[in-house]
């Protein structure tokens, strides 16, 4: 008896084995999904977009024209941020109060005094990278902002993240199924966390409106030279 | 398989081969348990053979790491021979594989009396054959860390192999052949595990013993089990002696390389396998067998009638060889043409002339008994076979590429050390698994022989034993009818 | 990529522009990297963004190539403001669009590790690193110091302001003019045309021409204006049957002798006496006991000449009687209505007016040797190299107390100097050319000084040096150029403007008398000529042009010896022998190299290999040596083969030019052995059919019914139009699903399929009657694809018993995605006559449409795409190297070592070689498959921009990275399903056919036949 549940051991931890190395293997515990780094400054994306209004392409102004996103230069944010110094006075941002992160700016930039331009010892500021695809993926920005997507269908939601995190797996398969059951103009509304636009019965919808509202799906090429090259 | 021991009339069993000519000299039961399981006291000569095995093997390891590290180009490749001793290796172990599984199985099934004594060691060799051709696919990988690319399993990247490609169908084939030749060896194993089991002082291996030999009780109902499970497994792996290599040989036949782009690959391959296996029979069984004093069990006449099977494949290999001079001779196709001139009369005639003279011509010295029964040039001619199916798999790799369509990329190809390192490590490999086989489990099956032993009989029959030889039928000589 | 970039911390100075960019690039990283490491690096910002340039966009400025004295027009193409390639400026009249492989190099000369990264000064014999302003003080007070005294200044000879600005500052400082010194310039050639034309060199028209006759003149290997002439030659090879013939008359049948029609092999030397026949000065017989050339093709010849004008006749003799051969041939040029029609004197290639002779540059040798030279500069050119080793440079410059450099690499001449002030690449620095009379042409900086310790050019080293109040030699140069800065802002778009600059200086009279080369005694005649590639040996410091095959030998990373087989079968000499080659003056020891286009009594070794240190350096140890100055011309040049000019004695012909042939010498086989790095397998088609041509009779022959070819056989005669379509696949006429669609399916690129897969099917055709096989297409394609160079000595495994250069090209591991297939024709090996064909096939990945390849990959890594690519994906490639087993045209290439990873001793891009890399193509990892793609990034692109504008692709909006190089225009490129590509026209032309068609492999990439014109058919029309 007892020699016979020996055996029946066997078989069992194999099928296990297995099943683990199946597992692992398909849920793509390889991804980076969530990882959301300390960055040398806290810039609050909330504050910028929801509270100032500012658009995505303000600061990442060649995500429409160029397969990088661009990054926005030092002088981008001097821009503003040599008026608007780490001293807050009370506003409906909040009370008054001394910016610890936009000292941190003017440290990088250089800069002692407000109004003051780039400093001589300005340095550029180290951002911790968050989304990155491999070396060997192409992905053409341009092509998919033309196209309407929204950037939060793929960054996530970053006007109202503190600290930004990677928002999607950008696991091939994640691509893959989106290029082959296509994109929904309406869900990318609803995943940028825009409110569908209200239209009074009887009124003309705006066309731009009419389209970000269609439900109709846009497939897109999904063989592999179409990225990898 | 007849179980009973119970004789009839005459001490003559129908189909079955007469003791009285199989193994003369094997009068008992207790002899065949204790001479053969005395085999398995490890010996001085045993540890040394296994320390020169693990010593190549580590070697083999070493210079794998190396190739890794520095990437193929370690290796002696030059393009256009893209695939080079790797494959050559490959094709080699695989085909060593199948003589087992033959003698195994078809002889088995084809109640070849002459495979009882040697069935067990050349079947443990089709498994540590097919685990050592196992490692030279993902050998040769550019990438072989990523060899798991050519596994079907779901994964996020939302792709598959690709199911049109023979390297894809070969995975397939290796793991098949893999899984159902340990399987055959392991349940011929069990009655023989629960006699080592027995007869086990030891606690530690007696407990793993009888955890192998899956509570084996020698009772007629697990016999009657038994025989039908070995007869279906007999059954099922004989398929696969034709199917694996056939697979293997698409590696070459599916693509339209000239000297690879030929539909007579499959026989061919299939019987240079076996061909190449039952050199390796020899190679293997002959020392053993003087090395264990087993000469009593595997009788001249077994080793006679496996030299026989030898001598026929040689010949149907030779003849392969003839049909593809003569296909391109037909063809009209001039890149053909080409290539089999190249081949025999060209830059690679070396290779070609060891390949035929190794396989064709010295193997036809098997038409003298006299050959036929002296075991010190079965042995050197079976290192001779080794050699020549070797380098019949070099000549189908490496000249077929060095010579193809386009003139401006005829090249040609010398291995590096790192090429032979990995050689002779899987040498190593393959040594290293079957010595310590050959000391942990019978090299014989007890149990098949001791159906051939006639039982020590009650009441006072004649003991064939004492038969003259002129009293013998002769239809009971050698194979059953 | 990026964060390795950052870990190299080697820039103290923040983060710049640069490096941001090093950091935004995708390059450099290798296809193996982790996909989904969690160290994703950082993301570096510029401080303050430069208007112009979007990130992941190029920006091209228009300039001037400076890699050899032609000056073409240029388009750099920058990423984010690193230079990544350079194109031909399809406006310029030179270039016209087209590039030749020395000007795709140009970037490595950009980027060449090897490259002075500081201005340095040798005290008590140690070098030592100085910043830019000491360098330049010290300059001025070694100026100070030689005033008065003696001097001499040898520069690369160049077009455009800079010799006039570089005169009147030497005259203001009180020094003599300088020597503007070309050692690949024919100087008989241009004397000869000074006297006959009034010009340095005539623009020549090969178009108008009936006849061609070179004697010796390798317009296609790099004699005169090399693009634009291959583009005229081209040209007017494309007028197909009535395209001029044309005879090569030489002792060696050099590339341009190869695209002959009919090669005369004469003696070496021997071609005056053939020229003053053939102009009736004297007798065909005497010519022919000369040349050793029978006098029945003489005879024939001469007849041709008279019956085909108007004829174009030209001589690059490097004998002793160069320049009188010169002359013979243009009284033969001026006797047959050439001149205005074929040779155009009224528009000079004004680059070549103002080269000082060599006869010159001897004389200022000889005046350091007096000892009296206060002070000499050398800027660009390579004396110590480009003279023979008796001239005894060296002993000679060493004479002079101060010597300053501004060369921009570690070669020969500098390393015998005292101060070195590297210049800029002329990709840094702004300047102007004439390259023809009328037409300025604007050279301005594409991108920021690669090293920042370079401050200035040379000519700002100057203007500091002088406390010049004109600040920068840019203002300078805008005062010069007519029509002053608003005429400059409009023009540098376009990098031309008309106008003419004032004529440079004439350098200095000297007494030109011509030094007859001493009499030497062997059984051989020596012939030594320019590398086609390397040129002077300029260009052996660039990987790319080492890497390349010779066009004639293919053989790379290495020097060879070329000797006619039947003398080597004489003298029991096999290919790869080592031979030693001897003369008076000295002797050097190559590979032979048996050749059937060489005279049988004579031997030839091309020049520009053969560059050595003084200080004694090992070979290039990528771990080791990595900081250190590689004297020696750097590390891809330093001891590779031999330089000829060793042989050569001090003789100049009457034009003062440097006698290159006619010494005898005596070979010697060494008993030593070595492989030769050779691309080439076997040199015979074996009737394959893979390089066709039919007679210029034939093409008009009307067509005859089909009949099979047997495989593998080259069709017997002229069956016009391809068998089958390109628009056709796999699926083609058999995946019509249903009968009733039989015939009408072309297949899944058909634009009207019922199954309306794709719309395209790019496709490609090479005319091979346009091909001359110069290798330009290679080499952009190295540029455009991040195609690593492996010959390299340290490119081996690490435990390997005999590294050497070039030994991965021994065992063909080289990875030319397109490769120059040279294919002789007639003249079965066994007799080796004059009268053999060439052809040359560029081969690449033909795009099947039914591909081989691609059934057998176990995973999918290469497979086709529905435009019609066949695609191969890097980074699910596992190696199993099947596609290439399977390939028939071989032209799948595998990365054997870690060509592509940093921090590898076989890495092929060392810093800052890497910044060249194109950021659109993945750089392989080790262990991958790799091929032609068709410029997919290309595609890809395109398709970008058209999507973005709401457009579809417009016919012939983009063109991959070789048909955009080619200099003759021999290979277009675009969607055979679509009509407005030209490509679809070229498709129907009765010369095309695919190679291997037999095989059903449904190729994209469809040829051309050559078309030839055999002595008989050309014979007098009368």
């Amino acid at each position: 008896m007892t020699k016979r549940r020996k055996w029946t051991a066997i078989p069992g931890l194999v099928v296990l084995a297995v099943g683990a190395v199946m597992l692992s293997a398909y849920s793509g515990a390889s991804s980076s999904q969530n990882n959301s780094p300390v960055q040398p400054i806290a810039f609050p994306h909330p504050v910028h977009v929801q509270k100032l209004g500012m658009n995505c392409l303000y600061c990442h102004n060649a995500a429409n024209k160029s397969m990088d996103p661009g990054l926005p230069a030092v002088s981008t944010c001097v821009g503003c941020h040599s008026m608007v110094g780490p001293d807050r006075p009370a506003s409906d941002l909040g009370p008054a109060r001394k910016s610890a992160e936009i000292q941190k700016l003017w440290n990088y930039a250089d800069i002692k005094v407000p109004g003051a331009p780039l400093g001589p010892n300005a340095k550029p500021i180290p951002w911790v990278r968050i989304h990155k695809l491999p070396e060997y993926v192409h992905f053409p920005h341009t092509r998919h902002v033309n196209a309407g997507v929204t950037c939060q269908t793929c960054h996530g939601q970053v006007q109202k993240m503190d600290r930004v995190y990677q928002y999607a797996s950008l696991n091939m398969g994640w691509c893959v199924s989106c290029h082959v059951n296509g994109y929904s103009p309406k869900e990318g509304q609803e995943a940028a966390g825009y409110e569908p636009q209200q239209v009074a019965p009887g009124q003309a919808v705006a066309p731009a409106a009419a389209a970000a509202a269609s439900t109709e799906r846009k497939k897109a090429r999904y063989d592999c030279a179409n990225c990898h090259y | 398989m007849a179980t009973s021991a119970s004789p009839l009339p005459g001490g003559q069993r129908p189909n079955i081969p007469s003791a009285a000519v199989r193994f003369p000299a094997v009068r008992s039961y207790e002899q065949v348990d204790n001479e053969i399981a005395g085999t398995l006291r490890p010996t001085l000569g045993w540890f040394a053979a296994l320390g020169i095995a693990i010593l190549c093997l580590l070697v083999g390891a070493a210079t794998w790491t190396y190739q890794i590290h520095e990437g193929l180009g370690a290796a002696g490749y030059q393009p256009p021979v893209m695939w080079g001793v790797y494959i050559i290796t490959f094709v080699f172990w695989v085909g060593i594989g199948h003589a087992g599984t033959l003698i195994s199985a078809i002889l088995y099934l084809f109640r070849a009396g002459f495979r009882t004594s040697i069935y067990r060691v050349s079947e443990a060799m089709t498994v540590f054959a097919v685990m050592t051709a196992g490692l030279f696919p993902i050998l040769h990988l550019g990438r072989p860390w990523k060899f798991f690319y050519l596994i079907p399993y779901p994964n996020w990247r939302l792709i598959w192999p690709n199911p049109k490609s023979p390297l894809v169908w070969d995975v397939f084939a290796i793991l098949t052949y893999l899984t159902i030749s340990s399987t055959f060896l392991y349940i011929g194993l069990i009655p023989d595990i629960a006699i080592l089991r027995d007869r086990e002082k030891n606690p530690v291996r007696k407990s793993i013993l009888s955890m192998l030999a899956l509570g084996w009780r020698n009772s007629d109902r697990e016999w009657r089990h038994f025989t039908r499970a070995y007869l279906f497994l007999a059954a099922f792996a004989t398929p696969l002696v034709l199917s694996v290599h056939s697979v293997v040989s698409f590696d070459f036949a599916m693509a339209l390389t000239p000297g690879w782009h030929a539909t007579i690959f499959p026989p061919y391959f299939v019987a240079g396998a076996i061909f190449s296996g039952i050199g390796m029979v020899f190679t293997i069984a002959i020392p053993l067998r003087k090395a264990f004093k087993l000469q009593h069990y595997i009788t001249l006449n077994d080793i006679d009638a496996a030299a026989k099977l030898c001598l026929f494949t040689s010949m149907v290999v030779g003849l392969a060889y003839l049909t593809e001079f003569q296909i391109a001779w037909v063809s009209g196709n001039k890149f053909e043409q080409d290539y089999f001139w190249n081949r025999v009369f060209g830059q690679w005639a070396w290779a070609a002339w060891i390949m035929l003279i190794c396989n064709c011509v010295l193997p036809l010295s098997l038409f003298s008994q006299k050959l036929r029964r002296n075991t010190t040039w079965l042995f050197i001619l079976s290192l001779f076979i080794n050699l020549g199916m070797w380098f019949e798999r070099f000549v189908i790799v490496v000249p077929s590429l060095s010579h193809e369509f386009e003139p401006w990329q005829w090249g040609s190809y010398r291995p590096t050390w790192v090429d032979y390192g990995i050689l002779l490590g899987s040498f190593g490999w393959f040594f290293m698994w079957f010595l310590l086989f050959i000391k942990q489990l019978p090299v014989m099956a007890m149990m098949e022989i001791k159906e051939v032993v006639p039982p020590r009989f009650k009441h006072g029959h004649t003991d064939p034993h004492d038969l003259t030889a002129d009293q013998i039928d002769p239809d009971q000589m050698g194979v059953a009818h | 990529m990026s964060q390795d970039t950052l870990k190299t911390g080697d820039k103290p100075t923040g983060v710049k522009r640069r490096e941001f960019l090093k950091v935004l690039g995708v390059t450099g990283a290798a296809v193996s990297a982790a996909a989904c490491s969690e160290d994703t690096g950082k993301l570096i910002p510029y401080l303050v963004s430069p208007d112009e340039t979007v990130p992941g966009v190029s920006t091209y400025y228009a300039t001037v190539c400076r890699e050899c004295i032609s000056a073409c027009g240029v388009i750099a193409e920058t990423r984010d403001g690193r230079v990544i390639k350079l194109e031909g400026n399809p406006d310029h009249p030179m270039s016209k669009g087209a590039l030749c492989a020395r000007g795709q190099a140009a970037p490595q000369g950009l980027y060449n590790p090897d490259r002075f990264r500081t201005p340095m000064v040798n005290e008590g014999g140690a070098w030592k690193a100085i910043t830019w302003d000491d360098a330049v003080t010290r300059l001025a007070t070694a100026v100070a110091g030689a005033k008065g005294k003696p001097s001499v200044f040898l520069n690369q000879h160049e077009s455009g302001s800079f010799p006039r600005f570089l005169d009147s500052w030497l005259s203001s400082m009180g020094l003599a003019p300088h020597l503007s010194v070309d050692a690949e310039a024919d100087q008989a050639a241009i004397e000869a045309n000074r006297r006959s034309y009034g010009v340095a060199w005539p623009s020549l028209s090969f178009k108008d021409a009936k006849l061609i006759v070179s004697f010796g003149a390798d317009f296609l290997d790099g004699w005169g204006a090399g693009v634009s002439q291959s583009l005229d030659f081209a040209d007017a090879r494309a007028k197909l049957d009535n395209a001029p013939r044309f005879v090569y008359i030489g002792a060696r049948r050099s590339l341009t002798g190869l695209n002959a029609d009919e090669w005369i092999a004469c003696k070496p030397g021997s071609e005056l006496s053939i020229a003053n026949a053939l102009a009736g000065k004297s007798s065909l017989e005497q010519a022919a006991t000369d040349s050793g050339v029978p006098a029945a093709q003489l005879q024939r010849l001469a007849a041709e000449i008279g019956a085909n004008k108007p004829l174009l006749a030209l001589s690059g003799v490097t004998g002793d009687a160069a320049l009188e051969t010169a002359l013979a041939v243009a009284a033969l040029n001026q006797a047959n209505g050439a001149v205005g029609v074929t040779i155009k004197p009224a528009q000079p290639v004004t680059s070549f007016e103002g080269i000082a002779s060599t006869a010159q540059v001897l004389n200022a040798v000889e005046q350091m040797r007096g000892g009296s030279v206060g002070i000499a500069f050398v800027r660009g050119t390579n004396p110590a190299y480009t003279l023979p080793k008796s001239a005894n440079f060296a002993e000679a410059f060493a004479k002079v107390p101060v010597r300053v450099s501004f060369s921009s690499f570690p070669d020969e001449t500098t390393e015998l100097c005292t101060l070195i002030i590297p210049d800029l690449h002329s990709l840094e620095q702004w300047g102007d050319a004439e390259p023809l009379r009328g037409t300025i042409t604007l050279q301005q900086p594409a991108m920021d000084p690669v090293f920042p310790a370079l401050k200035g050019s040379t000519a700002d080293a100057l203007i500091a040096a002088a406390k010049n109040p004109v600040g920068t030699y840019r203002e300078w140069l805008m005062a010069q150029l007519p029509g002053g800065k608003p005429a400059i802002a409009a023009a540098l778009p376009k990098g031309m403007m008309a106008g003419t600059l004032p004529a440079r200086p004439t350098a200095p009279a000297a007494p030109i008398a011509a030094r007859p080369s001493p009499a030497s005694q062997g059984d051989f005649t020596l012939v030594t000529y320019p590398h086609a590639l390397l040129g002077d040996g300029r260009g052996a410091n660039k990987p790319w042009l080492q890497e390349l095959p010779d066009p004639v030998s293919k053989v790379a990373w290495s020097s060879w010896v070329e000797i006619h087989p039947e003398t080597a079968q004489r003298l029991g000499i096999d290919r790869g022998d080592v031979l030693e080659i001897k003369t008076a003056t000295g002797s050097v020891k190559a590979p032979a190299f048996p050749y059937m286009g060489i005279h049988k009594d004579a031997v030839a070794i091309p020049l520009g290999q053969g560059h050595h240190a003084t200080t004694a350096m090992g070979v290039f140890n990528p771990k080791k040596d990595a900081g250190t100055v590689q004297w020696g011309y750097g590390r891809y040049a330093r001891d590779l083969g031999v330089n000829a000019l060793d042989l050569l004695p001090v003789a100049s012909n009457a034009a003062g030019g440097l006698v290159l042939d006619g010494m005898k010498v005596s070979i010697a086989k060494t008993g030593e052995h070595r492989t030769l790095p050779s691309t080439e397998g076997s040199a015979r088609q074996h009737g394959r059919g893979i390089a066709r041509a039919i007679e210029a009779a034939e093409l008009n022959r009307p067509e005859q019914e089909e009949h099979e070819v047997l495989p593998g056989a080259a069709s017997a005669e002229f069956l016009p139009g391809l068998r089958s379509p390109v628009a056709a696949d796999a699926q083609g006429e058999l995946g019509a699903p249903t009968a009733a669609d039989q015939g009408k399916l072309k297949g899944m690129y058909d634009p009207n399929d019922v199954r309306g897969m794709a719309k395209r099917r790019w496709a490609m055709t090479i005319d091979l009657n346009r091909c001359t096989g110069c290798s330009a297409c290679v080499t952009a394609c190295y540029a455009e694809n991040n195609i690593p160079t492996v010959g390299a000595a340290w490119q081996n495994a690490t435990i390997w018993a005999d590294a050497r250069a070039g030994f991965n090209i021994e065992r063909g591991r080289e990875m030319n995605w397109i490769r120059l297939e040279r294919y002789f024709e007639g003249n079965p090996d066994a007799k080796f006559g004059e009268d053999f064909e060439t052809r040359f096939v560029p081969m690449m990945c033909q795009h099947c449409g039914n591909a081989p390849c691609e059934p057998v990959c176990p995973v999918y890594a290469t497979y086709h795409a529905p435009d019609g690519l066949n695609v191969q994906v890097y980074n699910r490639c596992v190696g199993t190297r099947y596609c290439s087993n399977n390939c028939p045209y071989k032209v799948r290439y595998f990365n054997w070592f870690g060509y592509g990873e940093e921090d590898r001793k076989q890495y092929a891009f060392p810093e800052p070689l890497n910044w060249q890399l194109n950021p659109d193509v993945t750089v392989r990892g080790k262990g991958v498959m790799e091929k032609c793609s068709f410029c997919v990034q290309r595609i890809r692109e395109a398709e970008n921009r058209a999507a973005v504008e709401h457009r579809d692709l417009h016919g012939d909006e983009f063109t991959t990275a070789c048909a955009q190089a080619c200099p003759s225009r021999a290979i277009t490129f675009g969607d055979a399903a679509d009509p407005s590509w030209s490509v679809t026209q070229l498709i129907e032309d009765r010369r095309a056919y695919h190679v291997f068609e037999e095989l059903n492999t449904f190729t994209a990439v469809v040829y051309l036949k050559k078309v030839n014109h055999s002595a008989g058919a050309a014979a007098p029309q009368a």
